[in-house]
């Protein structure tokens, strides 16, 4: 009995070798084959008789392929797919636009993705690591004390440890920086350990680095960025040795750190730390080359067990454990999930858009049905046959994505742009301009593009013979494309409709969440932000002197029609915390959140908001009164049965955590709170100024003459008052609102312009595939108009057989759909409630049917108008 | 006319079908080389060395009925033609020439 050879191997070798020699070739092989299975053993021969199936095809494919290339002679296709698209230039206008679009949202997204996902810099493969303790059972991660990180950096760190350096840090998003007598900032700031410039491998670009524990004539060293450095001291190298007041401590300026360097996010300001600091701090290490992160993990782990640091929330030492991740992705965490899943979802629609080029191209496969019969009785090959068509998805495909990675690029860098304009925290090692990986992505795209478009077109065009060709013909409508074409237009909507319902919801979610209620005057407020710090304002007292100070001097301005005191910004959720309700339930029971407010008296009548019941808070209500509150009337109704809790007593936590408790005064309306995602208005509570004197200032101003600066005013007031006292965020109230705003704004443009592109790709899709399904009808309906049959009947059934791949792909598309928006984490998670996700669930289909049904209805009219006679005159 | 040079193996090819006369074929010549020299010779070497040989009019081929052990498939048998005969003289009294008192120097 003779062994067989491994078949897919004998398959692989007979389909590398040319037919001429295929039987010599394959019966050599398995005569070898037949010799070493005697010799060594079956397996043994079986292994050898793969190897050489392999090196056959290897050695020859390539061979073949240049031969058949040669012979179809490529550039001259090329240029004759070139030719042919512009002698039909509506259709390659539409199959372009249709790829530039498919492949322009994915590759912005995908950018948008490799910029979220960049390394820092000097991080050769992730070895940057945060280092964290998580105590699952106890709730999260415990706070870390400067000793347990100061012990992991002593006996972890090191030629002998998993890491090479690491280091303990602190950050804050805004310092009070003041160089005596010149300026005042607020800065984002850093305390770290020296250890972090060897974690994170930076220099310094003028002066030197701080080393631990270091002190310059007494003083704490500090370090400044290359930004802070041209700003402020115009690169001047005096500034190294200078004393800059940080935070109320004076530091002594040792040296510059270069511009593109922010950590831990967009820091300016770096100091030494204060271990005796009552603070909690993170660790960030660089791990020793061939240590693994798991290997790091298991080894802080067992020393993490036994710090007396973590005693208390170790219920067992296995409960207790150190985490040990890159530090970028650490950063991020679950944030890139939603951006792959957004990738997704433009993948899809590139699907959608290269599913529709196939459907032209099908068309014109139809259309060339006469040529290809032609070429295959000629003896034309199956690639010859198809690569006319091949051709033309290639040229297609290839300015498609050029131009898709242009518009993608270009979409990128408004989202950017938007972005950073509207101060979401970019950390400084997001690098969004690497063109390359966008490039070999873009290209991916378009091989992915031209398979969809290009594959089932060319090869149902070339199983056509010579009795297909002639039932083409006689039947004017190309029976088995017209069967594809249709089945393609099913998987259209389907795609359609999971993206549309899918985009459908986020947007309404997102312009749910809109501020409707914005019925109060923005226009000409101007706003900023002040920060009494603890030590220049230690107590309540002297925080009250500066605010009423700072307000009487702005009211006594001629300049100044009106001005007001406010803790967040109006018209924002900005706030909010837990209010419990006497009689209604507890602080400690979890009460609902309203958005908390503190404001001065004059912040009513500035922001036109009217009392319903009892008063509002007055100049009385001050140091020493009995601590009272006015609630508007989102809170009154929805949380107590009469909606007038006027007298009774609302308890919260204020920002030392400690409860306070208020007697409501005043029921007022709802204008300067948001809808919440239900529509109805936020709940809402204001506290007086006076008698909580809270250590950040929002002040509000309007001017009689809209020309004069407003930060120039207050700048003004201040110097009286106290010139060291930096002022942020001045802008307008409008544009404050546009920036609170400026994630739903983006998720509306994205997704709106996401969904319109599908919603617009499927109707055309529908409407190309019908009018030229009903082009090749036309001669038949004419023939049954003569006969007697009924337009109106005539319109009917074709408008249903148009009608039912839409009706099977919209329920495909709408279960893929509901499924998608209940398993995405990008959406909110309390869809289901909001008012939005019915909308959209019921809206996306329907709007989907009526385009349809128009996009199926209008050249079906246009067929089923022709005259009986005309058409069978030409018959 | 272009005089064709030769590569090592494609020497081995034809000195093995010289030695296995009119009935050399794939299996044969690979068999003798790898016996006569010890190296593996893989069936696409095989294949497009007795291609190349055939084209450059060193070798002739023809069609053989197959038996069993190759599952009837059919064996192209290959013959050295004049050219290729006197190709392999050329080759042989230039390498005679070249070793001519040198091959005492590799102790052989």
């Amino acid at each position: 009995m003779s062994a067989r050879p491994p078949r897919w191997s004998s398959r692989l070798a007979g389909w590398a070798t040319p037919a001429s020699d295929r039987e010599s070739v394959l019966g050599d092989l398995q005569e070898r084959f037949q010799r070493r299975a005697e010799r060594a053993g079956v397996p043994a021969a079986r292994r050898w008789y793969r190897r050489q199936a392999v090196i056959l095809a290897v050695a020859l494919v390539p061979r073949r392929l240049g031969a058949a290339l040669a012979g179809l002679a490529v550039p001259g296709t090329l240029r004759g797919a070139v030719r042919s698209l512009v002698r039909s230039p509506s259709t390659a206008a539409l199959a372009l636009a249709t790829l530039t679009v498919g492949v322009a949202a994915p590759s912005a997204v995908f950018g948008l993705l490799g910029g979220f996902t960049s390394s820092l810099p000097g991080d050769e493969n992730g070895r940057i690591v945060a280092l964290e303790v998580v105590a699952p059972s106890a709730g999260g991660a415990p706070a870390l004390p400067w000793s347990a990180v100061a012990t992991w950096a002593e006996t972890t760190a090191g030629p002998a440890g998993p890491f090479e350096a690491l280091a303990a840090f602190r950050s804050d998003g805004g310092v009070a920086v003041a160089a005596e007598g010149a300026w005042a900032a607020r800065y984002p700031a850093a305390w770290m350990s020296a250890d972090a410039f060897r974690v994170l491998d930076v220099e310094p670009v003028a002066g030197r680095l701080y080393r631990n524990g270091e002190r310059v004539g007494g003083l704490p060293a500090a370090l400044v960025s290359e930004a802070i450095w041209a700003d402020r001291f115009d690169r001047d190298p005096g500034a190294l040795g200078r004393t800059l007041r940080i935070d109320g401590v004076d530091h002594v300026v040792v040296g510059v750190l270069p511009a593109d360097f922010g950590f831990p996010v967009d820091q300016r300001v770096w100091m030494e730390p204060d271990p005796d600091a009552p603070a909690s701090w993170q660790a960030v290490a660089r791990l020793a080359p061939d240590v693994t992160t798991q290997a790091a993990e298991e080894r802080l782990t067992a020393l993490v067990g036994a710090q007396p640091e973590f005693a208390a929330m170790a219920s067992g030492p296995a409960n207790l454990r150190a985490r040990v991740e890159p530090y970028a992705a650490a950063h991020w965490g679950d944030d890139t999930e939603g951006m792959a899943q957004f990738l997704a979802i433009s993948v899809l629609l590139l699907v959608v858009a290269a599913v529709n080029v196939a459907n032209i191209m099908l068309a014109r496969g139809a259309r060339r049905a006469d040529e290809t019969t032609v070429r295959l009785a000629l003896g034309g090959s199956r690639l010859q046959v198809m690569l006319p068509l091949l051709a033309e998805v290639a040229v297609l495909a290839g300015i498609g994505s050029m131009l898709g990675l242009a518009v993608g690029r270009a979409a990128l860098d408004a989202m950017v742009g938007h972005i950073t304009r509207n101060g979401i925290e970019m950390p400084y090692w997001m690098d969004f301009s690497d063109g390359s990986a966008s490039v070999l992505f873009a290209a991916g795209m378009a091989v992915l593009a031209a398979m969809v478009s290009g594959l089932v077109p060319a090869l149902r065009t070339s199983k056509l013979d010579a009795h297909g060709a002639l039932r083409v013909r006689s039947d004017a409508g190309p029976g088995g494309s017209a069967r594809l074409m249709t089945a393609v237009v099913g998987v259209e909507v389907a795609v359609s409709c999971t993206l549309l319902l899918f985009c459908g919801v986020a947007v309404a979610d997102a312009v749910a969440s809109e501020r409707k209620g914005l019925e109060f005057p923005t226009r000409g407020v101007a706003t900023g932000r002040l920060v009494l710090e603890d030590f220049d304002y230690p107590d309540g007292e002297a925080r009250l002197r500066l605010a009423h100070g700072f307000l009487d001097a702005l009211r006594a301005r001629p300049e100044v029609e009106a001005a007001a005191l406010t803790t967040s910004i109006p018209g924002t959720a900005r706030g909010s915390r837990p209010v419990a309700l006497e009689g209604v339930d507890e602080l400690s029971g979890d009460p609902p959140s309203a958005v908390v407010r503190t404001v001065d008296p004059g912040f009513f009548e500035m922001m036109a908001v009217e009392p319903t019941a009892g008063r509002l808070l007055a100049a009385s209500d001050g140091p020493g009164t009995p601590i009272v509150a006015v609630v508007n009337r989102g809170f009154a109704v929805s949380r107590s049965a009469d909606a007038n809790p006027v007298g009774r007593r609302i308890t919260w936590r204020g920002d030392d955590s400690e409860p306070t408790s208020a007697t409501i005064v005043g029921v007022v309306d709802d204008r300067g709170v948001t809808p919440d995602e239900r529509g109805s208005p936020t709940a809402g509570v204001y506290f007086a100024w006076a008698q909580h004197s809270p250590d950040v200032l929002r002040p509000l101003t309007v001017l009689r003459n809209p020309g004069t600066p407003v930060p120039d005013v207050w700048r003004e007031v201040l110097a009286a008052l106290d010139p060291n006292l930096p002022l942020h965020d001045v802008r307008t109230l409008d544009e404050e609102l546009a920036r609170d705003r400026s994630g739903s704004t983006l998720v509306v443009a994205l997704f709106g312009a996401f969904g319109a592109f599908a919603l617009l790709l499927s109707v055309v899709g529908l409407h190309g595939v019908h009018a030229f399904l009903m082009a090749g009808r036309t001669r038949e309906l004419g023939v049954r108009r003569a006969l007697g049959a009924p337009t109106g009947r005539l319109l009917r059934q074709s408008l249903t057989k148009g009608l039912r791949p839409v009706g099977v792909g919209l329920l495909v598309g709408f279960a893929a759909g509901w499924a998608l928006v209940r398993t995405s984490t990008v959406l909110g998670t309390d869809l289901e409630s909001g008012l939005a996700y019915r909308v959209a669930m019921v809206t996306v289909p329907l709007l989907l049917l009526a385009t349809s049904a128009l996009a199926v209805w209008w050249p079906t009219r246009r067929a089923s108008n022709t005259d009986p006679a005309a058409v069978l005159r030409e018959g | 006319m272009k005089r064709h040079s030769i590569g090592e193996f494609e020497h081995l090819v034809l000195l093995a079908a010289l030695r296995l006369g009119p009935d050399a074929y794939g299996v044969s010549i690979t068999d003798e080389i790898e016996d006569r020299t010890g190296r593996d010779v893989t069936q696409a070497a095989a294949y497009l060395t007795l291609k190349r040989l055939e084209k450059k009019g060193w070798l002739e081929g023809r069609q053989e009925p197959g038996d069993e052990e190759r599952g009837l498939r059919e064996r192209r048998c290959y013959v050295v033609t004049k050219e290729g005969r006197d190709r392999l003289a050329d080759v042989r009294s230039g390498l005679v020439n070249m070793w001519d008192g040198v091959a005492e120097e590799l102790g052989g």
